[in-house]
């Protein structure tokens, strides 16, 4: 313990106020430092400026209107890219097989008709 | 605010503004200074600018002005914007340094060690010293258990006008009240670790 910041004499006790004895100790002697709420009236220009700044702030800030649609045009452009992507990660095995199929038969028609080729007897 | 609060229209004041008028506007933030500026005053240390914190209560309380119903008194709910603001303050503050008995000035560290002697008393001339040391220990505590704190101990609010200036349920300041003493109490043994060694 640094000797010059002991106020108290070599012979002192060396017993010690509980924390919360010693907190409320500190406590008490803080409220005697009160915090100067003399002056409590806004300084120059300050209502000018601030009243400005707010109304500018309100007057940019988007209509309730414009957030939502705002929002629903983002949501949008999300289902848009995610159908988008969703159509071209098909499987590469389903669509090579669509792919062997339709070349493999000769007549397009019969994809549409079947194997029996839809003969009319 | 002050003794002629009940002459001003204070619906119709908010109207105004609501319509984007200048002059409004100015006596809104006129009546609302010394309230607002209290507020700030004893929930944050005295180094950070206590203008510019009530400049951004005034700019939560203009952009945040069409969502106040009237259903509490406007002085309930700018007093929360405000605490808010003091607490995102605090927080932001929050680079907290190891708490060391080396950093305390020597009105700080007398202050102390008049405290914590059984019989002592701090000094009047050394309220400042012992308001700063609280200051300092305060920032040690999370920014909403300090609030908690310095309501309840410095301004001696009750648990239930602490839940309506903050808008915290009575059970959650109590919580924060008995973490923020958990901590001091860590704060105090580490400083008395330090002051005898």
């Amino acid at each position: 313990m640094n000797p010059s910041r002991s106020p108290l004499p070599p012979h002192a006790p060396q017993s010690r106020r509980s924390v919360d004895e010693t907190w409320a100790t500190l406590i008490r002697a803080a409220r005697h430092a009160s915090v100067d709420d003399t002056e409590t009236s806004a300084p120059l220009g300050f209502s000018v400026r601030v009243a400005a700044l707010g109304l500018a702030a309100r007057r940019a800030a988007p209509s309730l209107l414009e957030s939502f649609s705002l929002r629903a045009l983002g949501l949008a452009g999300l289902a848009a890219v995610l159908a988008f992507a969703v159509h071209f990660s098909v499987p590469k095995s389903v669509a090579a097989a669509d792919e062997e199929l339709f070349f493999t038969v000769e007549d397009p028609s019969a994809l549409l008709l079947g194997e029996s080729g839809g003969t009319y007897e | 605010m002050s003794d002629d609060d009940e002459s001003f229209d204070l619906p119709a004041c908010l109207a105004r503004v609501r319509g984007g008028d200048q002059g409004a506007s100015r006596e809104l933030v006129d009546y609302l200074y010394p309230f607002v500026i209290r507020i700030v005053r004893t929930r944050v240390p005295r180094r950070l600018t206590e203008e510019d914190l009530a400049q951004e209560v005034f700019m939560k309380v203009f952009s945040r002005l069409d969502q106040y119903q009237g259903a509490v008194p406007l002085t309930h709910w700018v007093s929360r914007i405000a605490v808010t603001t003091c607490i995102d303050a605090l927080r932001a503050q929050r680079r907290r340094p190891e708490f060391r008995w080396a950093d305390l000035s020597e009105g700080e560290a007398r202050v102390f060690e008049h405290a914590a002697t059984p019989g002592g008393e701090v000094e009047a001339g050394d309220a400042l010293a012992a308001r700063e040391l609280i200051d300092r220990l305060f920032s040690q505590l999370k920014p909403q258990d300090q609030l908690v704190l310095r309501l309840m101990d410095l301004e001696q609010k009750s648990g239930a006008e602490i839940s309506a200036i903050t808008g915290w349920p009575t059970t959650l300041v109590k919580v924060r009240a008995f973490r923020a003493r958990q901590k001091l109490r860590k704060l105090f043994q580490t400083l008395e670790r330090k002051e005898q060694s």
